[in-house]
């Protein structure tokens, strides 16, 4: 079976990422402008009672800070004081554990977006799915 | 224009939609506050008036001051009738803004207006349109007809027996649980199916009168299978070409040649026949028999495994091997699959699964069965005992007596309703998402309809072929959940009517399973019936 084949008989589950790190949507946006420094990944699912609520990408977080300020100016600017909700994106696609990634590789792509939230029916957070997961399966799936 | 004296210093005036009010100086106003004014100016027959509360205010305070004024009090506003074509020119949908002081909305109007979007006469709905003059809104004031399709071509076969075909039942009640399906053979130029042309469908049109083109039925063909030749005097004929077994295939039938075997042993070896096979004696010492059509064995099987596309139908019983003389229970050593009934005169240490219903003669004893719909045990003159193993049914287990005065350990199941139900649950949800996701899709391919193909260096990508695949993809998995669906939605209705019905004696020992509900029987019973009623067990 080649991998055209195949694409079309995986599922988001099989190269999502399983318990992505989250936020919560009272969380102030600091930390998360700290936890982005730290991690190499650039989205984070905000979730509140196990929902899923919104998105938060590092792109967010820089719209509201200037790169040139100072630690201190930094703890003391006006919008990273702001809480998650406040800033998160909560216009959402999202795919869900059987999803083909076929499917998802298109959503993603057509609709400009960086990554999927995969939730249940219940629109509990199950995993994450990232244009680089996507990218990783056709490069390395055999 | 329309004139009214209101008060001896004030009139008012209709003039070009705008209700005037006209003060003439006076040594005292005739009116001294806005709500006696507003009363005065409501009792003329101007319905719904929305007054301008400031002009109101204006002309009370020129009037305490005695002088000469007249100012515009509200506008009068005509009814205003907004139509909508639905996108698939199907329907006419008719909103109404109620007139405030203004022209009232005419039959005559409404007529006017459809026709002037081109929406044929024959299709008003005047009593719709009745609805819409009274005041409500939104209505349909006019329908398109729809459009029938015509139906494909339909084969009827001609040889099964009625499914629903109940059991004799003689004088004393008693039924006769073998005669509910026979074995059926049929003879060269026997009918074996009529085929019902296609139809060609009835026109419709759109509410614009644009004629709906009735889909014609696809016109089949009778498909070729072996043992069978359409009709040379009436090509709607199927009939049979040798004697045999008749099966049912997709715009046909097969007929086949049955396989007869003077007994299933060492010496016949293990059989696997695609068709159906007839044992006119004993199925012996772990012979497996595997066919795709009908097993029937005149004598008894044991200690080998059955296993039949439709029926397997034994005169003789089955058992496994001999008990041995050690205190180790008998072990299951005769397996029994069949995918839709399976008949028997008794069944002893067994492993039986059906698709459909099981109809035992005389005793079901120590047995582990799964069966898709019914088991009847008992038959004229008959125990028809169910004692010990474990029992499942879809539907229904009928049997004179369950249980024995041993007080052996017998348990049955009835019904699943809690886990088809989650199951239709699942599936719903499945396709509700991916319906979501096609549509996704779809939405997607309409967007690029006129973009050019993207370009990667010098390799041009065709997406829209991607996105169809996968549309295509979803679709054939949404036609499968859909299958599943119709089917685990079958098995729930069954289960919802599940029942167990004791004719004659029920005993200790006894743990019932109907759906959600257990039960075990702690004393001896007659006859008794086990059925669930508003959710809860009930018995009879």
């Amino acid at each position: 079976m080649s991998v055209l084949d195949s694409r079309e008989m995986m599922e988001v589950e099989n190269i999502m990422t399983k318990a992505p790190t989250t936020a919560e949507p009272n969380q102030a946006v600091i930390e998360i402008y700290h936890l982005f420094n730290k991690v190499d990944y650039h989205h984070i699912p905000v979730v509140a009672d196990g929902k899923l609520i919104g998105i938060l990408s590092d792109r967010d977080i820089a719209k509201c800070v200037t790169p040139d300020f100072d630690d201190e100016a930094l703890a003391q600017s006006l919008p990273l004081q702001k809480t998650v909700s406040e800033i998160m994106s909560t216009t959402l696609i999202t795919v869900d554990a059987t999803t083909s990634i076929d499917c998802a590789s298109i959503l993603l792509l057509e609709n400009n977006i960086s990554c999927l939230p995969v939730v249940d029916d219940h629109n509990h957070l199950q995993g994450i799915l990232t244009w680089k997961d996507i990218l990783r399966f056709f490069v390395y799936h055999e | 224009m329309h004139e009214k004296l209101l008060y001896p210093d004030l009139s008012l005036e209709i003039s070009n939609q705008s209700l005037l009010a006209c003060l003439v100086q006076s040594n005292k106003s005739s009116f001294t506050s806005i709500t006696e004014l507003e009363t005065a100016i409501a009792g003329i027959d101007l319905s719904d008036l929305e007054l301008n509360r400031q002009a109101v205010s204006e002309l009370l305070l020129h009037a305490r001051h005695n002088q000469d004024f007249s100012i515009e009090l509200a506008k009068l506003v005509d009814a205003e009738l907004e139509l909508n074509i639905s996108t698939d020119k199907m329907l006419v949908s008719a909103i109404v803004t109620p007139a405030r002081g203004g022209e009232k909305l005419t039959q005559q109007e409404v007529e006017k207006e459809l026709t002037s979007l081109n929406i044929v006469d024959t299709l008003f709905d005047p009593q719709a349109i009745q609805t819409l003059i009274a005041g409500d809104s939104p209505v349909i004031v006019a329908r398109g007809r729809d459009v029938v399709h015509g139906t494909d071509t339909e084969f009827n076969e001609t040889f099964f027996i009625d499914q629903n075909h109940s059991p004799a039942v003689n004088e004393q009640n008693v039924a006769d649980y073998f005669d509910t399906k026979h074995y059926v053979t049929v003879e060269v130029g026997e009918i074996l199916m009529r085929r019902i042309p296609a139809s060609a469908g009835v026109e419709g049109i759109t509410v614009i009168g644009k004629a709906l083109k009735a889909k014609k039925g696809k016109q089949l063909k009778f498909k070729k299978y072996p043992g069978s030749e359409v009709s040379s005097e009436n090509e709607d004929l199927l009939l049979a070409s040798i004697a045999g077994h008749p099966l049912l295939e997709t715009q046909g039938v097969k007929v086949d040649p049955t396989l007869v075997l003077p007994k299933a042993d060492l010496n016949s070896g293990d059989i696997n026949f695609d068709g159906s096979v007839l044992i006119n004696g004993d199925v012996l010492s772990q012979v497996k028999i595997i066919v795709t059509g009908d097993v029937f064995v005149k004598g008894i099987v044991q200690n080998a495994t059955i296993e039949a596309g439709k029926n397997i139908i034994i005169v003789g019983g089955v058992i496994s091997e001999s008990v041995p003389s050690t205190d180790e229970p008998p072990k299951i050593t005769t397996a029994l699959k069949a995918g839709c009934d399976i008949h028997a005169k008794f069944l002893n240490l067994t492993r039986l699964t059906a698709g459909e219903n099981v109809i035992i003669q005389s005793y079901v004893m120590n047995c582990e069965m799964n069966i898709g719909h019914t088991l009847l045990v008992g038959e004229k003159g008959g125990k028809g005992a169910l004692i010990g193993g474990h029992t499942i049914a879809g539907h229904s287990i009928t049997a004179n007596a369950i249980g024995s005065s041993a007080y052996v350990r017998t348990e049955i199941e009835c019904g699943d309703l809690q886990e088809l139900n989650n199951t239709i649950m699942s599936l719903k949800a499945l396709i509700t998402k991916r319906t979501k996701e096609r549509d996704q899709l779809k939405q997607i391919l309409k967007k690029i309809k006129d973009d050019p193909a993207p370009i990667i260096g010098d390799i041009t990508l065709n997406r829209r072929i991607r996105i169809v695949k996968t549309v295509r993809a979803i679709n054939k998995q949404l036609r499968t959940l859909k299958k599943e669906f119709d089917l685990v939605t079958l098995s729930a209705e069954n289960a919802a009517a599940a029942f167990i019905q004791i004719n004659r004696e029920f005993f200790p020992q006894v743990v019932i399973k109907l759906n959600d509900d257990f039960y075990i029987e702690k004393e001896e019973r007659s006859s008794t019936k086990f059925t669930q009623k508003n959710g809860s067990l009930h018995i009879a």
